[in-house]
């Protein structure tokens, strides 16, 4: 005999509120099983309330979803860690690369070309992207989402050093071609343009990375 | 497993009994599992949930599992099938542990040394 929704919605508020479970997937994993427990009991002659009770000792009660809910937060950690070295892999596969020459002789050409000003502002605006994109992820992983992807925004805070170093080398390279700029920073950097705009593809490169895996999938595929 | 020493007996083969009954079956969901092992071993053998859905989540993040859900009764329903890997992986394991009781059940079986 199939649980009601109203006795679906119960057994969720459990798993919700007395088991703390926060991801979606978890829940709808979780109370699939707490409904089929509950269901089992009911045919052997329960009332509801004592094979859902009975069914939630089974289930290991609070701390046995807990446990169950930091298993698949590992599983789901080790899953997106693996992707995004794929991801940073696949980079350095020859077509990438070789795009990545080609871009960065472009970007060789054109930037000389640039007034001065106009550059700084381009590279200001090209080393604000990653900060755009931590923030969006500040805003959506922490405060809305409910589902795996706040995980993968939760990875990204924790590699997101590496892309803070490179905002803030972005960021300050401007400078090198400001006025008071020492001497020898402007004259290395004007020698060797080539330096910013790798360090600034690396940055979007590196901000693709997580965007790439942002869009990978961790949650239910339904079918 | 019923009892501590059976449960501790069952964690290093639950993976390898996980993969095999996948390998009988296009998919399974969680609590079909249990009741299968439950139904084989009449009773005998009791996966705990805290133990099964740790080493499902395992086998998905090694890659050797693959999931998909379907809404059945009004719920969602996950349900895990072996991948490619999942496969391969799956008839080297099982040939590990059957060797590994094979040679464990000759050492059971000694007979006492006159």
């Amino acid at each position: 005999m199939a649980l009601t929704p109203f006795q679906l919605k119960y057994l969720r508020f459990d798993l919700i509120g007395l088991g703390d479970i926060k991801y979606d997937d978890v829940v709808d994993e979780l109370l699939d099983h707490y409904a089929s427990l509950t269901e089992q009991k009911m045919a052997n002659g329960l009332a509801f309330e004592e094979a859902s009770k009975q069914a939630w000792a089974d289930l290991g009660a609070e701390k046995g979803v807990q446990n169950i809910q930091a298993s698949f937060v590992k599983a789901i950690k080790q899953q997106i860690k693996t992707q995004h070295i794929t991801i940073l892999k696949s980079y350095f596969r020859w077509p990438t690369l070789l795009t990545t020459v080609l871009v960065g002789l472009l970007a060789y050409v054109v930037v000389p070309l640039i007034p001065v000003k106009e550059l700084i502002l381009y590279t200001f605006f090209i080393s604000l992207i990653p900060y755009l994109f931590i923030l969006r992820g500040f805003y959506y992983g922490f405060h809305q989402q409910t589902d795996t992807g706040k995980l993968v925004w939760e990875y990204m805070f924790h590699k997101g050093g590496l892309a803070v170093t490179f905002i803030q080398l972005g960021m300050s390279l401007p400078n090198g071609f400001l006025e008071n700029a020492p001497e020898s920073t402007r004259t290395f950097l004007q020698t060797y343009p080539t330096v910013s705009v790798l360090i600034c593809l690396l940055v979007l490169l590196y901000t693709a990375s997580f965007i790439q895996l942002f869009q990978h999938q961790y949650k239910h595929k339904f079918v | 497993m019923n009892t501590s020493s059976n449960s501790s007996l069952l964690k290093g083969s639950l993976s390898v009994m996980i993969l095999r009954l996948l390998e009988d079956r296009e998919k399974m969901y969680g609590y079909e599992i249990t009741q299968k092992v439950k139904d084989l071993t009449a009773g005998e053998m009791t996966i705990t949930e805290g133990a099964l859905y740790p080493a499902l989540h395992k086998l998905e993040a090694d890659g050797l599992l693959t999931t998909e859900t379907q809404i059945v009764d009004g719920r969602a329903r996950k349900y895990y099938s072996l991948t490619k890997t999942g496969h391969t992986e799956a008839a080297g394991r099982i040939a590990e542990l059957a060797a590994f009781l094979e040679n464990l059940n000759l050492v059971l079986k000694l007979k006492p040394s006159l």
